[in-house]
């Protein structure tokens, strides 16, 4: 058996069209990149097996506290920080006789019945997710 | 399971400049301030601008002014101008401004958020975290590293976008001292600490922080690193896909 782990994300859809999730094996991961104060993208392996076009997972979170001058510490209030490291924490989180499936973010609370995201909610500070598969 | 190396520009930071005549085009920041200047234009990505008036001139200087307690990413601005006084010191809202290549040009007083500069004015500007300032790659992606001069480090990672050319980060750093030993030397030590550490677990690993001046490097930053540019792609292309 592979001791691969499978990092999952969904929008706020409801699974039901195209690229309302995806699921993305952590050694594809090929690094994540500010986009904005309020934006991390992280890259991936593409999907179609090009190799020349990353696939990508935005995600926002709150505005990086850190903006105002008075701030005290490099990563107590930086929102893409706490985002990457929560998301390394959960990468590497794959252990033997496991099943190694692991929610970065569900955020679909439009799943019929009383399922709702589909194990955990993933990363707390995230507010929304943008999949890109060219 | 593998380490994630963790690098951030000098953001947020700020930075001043002193108008050296009456206009409203300012002098260029400074590169050991902001970084490379060539492509340095996201207006997104200054949070908010100061202007300290040496001698004041009233009214006729600006158009909108304010006063904010504190510099946040959420300004709250008047639309009522103010009489500026002798070394008084207000704010305009950084998107009615132009921003290229490191030089900002403030919008003249009569329009929205606008403001005359003169001679011996201060301009301050601050820089937030954005777009391609904060970035992780994993430890697998990094290809090797390379010193470019005695001050200079060149670390390479396999494209993000999957291109042939490699992303690149580049350090300033320390020279060589007596022993002949210098930033490199440093740089090479804390990238083996950094990609090695918790064998078991597999963590984000901070190399460089350049957060607002205060720089936090691995290991108390041996090489004395000042200053770190970012070129995914080799270039300034934008990650966006």
């Amino acid at each position: 058996m592979r001791e691969e782990n499978y990092l999952y994300f969904a929008n706020a859809g409801g699974n039901d069209t195209d690229k309302d999730m995806a699921m993305f094996p952590a050694s594809t991961f090929r690094g994540a990149v500010t986009m904005s104060s309020t934006t991390v993208e992280f890259f991936f392996a593409p999907q179609d097996g090009t190799g020349t076009t990353a696939n990508g997972v935005l995600l926002t979170h709150a505005d990086i506290a850190s903006n105002t001058t008075s701030g005290t510490s490099p990563y107590a209030d930086d929102k893409h920080y706490v985002v990457m490291e929560k998301f390394a924490q959960l990468a590497s989180g794959n252990r033997k006789n496991t099943t190694n499936f692991t929610v970065i973010k569900d955020l679909n609370t439009i799943a019929t019945g009383s399922t709702g995201a589909i194990s955990s909610s993933g990363i707390s500070e995230v507010t929304a997710v943008a999949i890109t598969i060219d | 399971m593998e380490n994630y190396l963790y690098f951030r520009k000098n953001r947020p930071i700020s930075a001043s400049v002193t108008l050296g005549s009456a206009t409203n085009t300012c002098p260029a920041f400074e590169v050991s301030d902001i970084g490379a200047l060539a492509g340095n234009d996201n207006i997104n990505e200054i949070a908010a601008i100061s202007i300290t008036s040496l001698d004041g001139g009233g009214t006729g200087h600006a158009s909108v002014l304010f006063v904010p307690s504190a510099i946040t990413p959420t300004l709250a601005y008047s639309a009522t101008a103010l009489a500026i006084a002798t070394g008084t010191t207000h704010w305009i809202e950084p998107s009615d401004q132009a921003y290229a290549n490191g030089v900002l040009t403030i919008d003249a007083s009569g329009t929205t958020g606008g403001y005359d500069l003169d001679t011996g004015d201060i301009v301050t500007a601050y820089w937030k975290t954005g777009l391609e300032t904060a970035f992780m790659y994993p430890v697998s992606a990094l290809k090797g590293m390379v010193a470019t001069s005695d001050t200079v480090t060149v670390l390479h990672f396999a494209s993000i976008l999957g291109s042939a050319t490699d992303d690149t980060v580049t350090l300033t750093h320390s020279g060589v001292d007596s022993d002949s030993k210098g930033g490199f030397d440093h740089i090479c030590k804390v990238m083996n600490d950094a990609c090695n550490a918790y064998p078991q677990d597999g963590r984000i690993i901070s190399v460089y922080d350049g957060h607002d001046g205060r720089v936090a490097s691995l290991n108390s930053n041996p090489a004395a690193i000042t200053l770190m540019e970012y070129a995914p792609e080799g270039g300034a292309a934008g990650m966006a896909t």
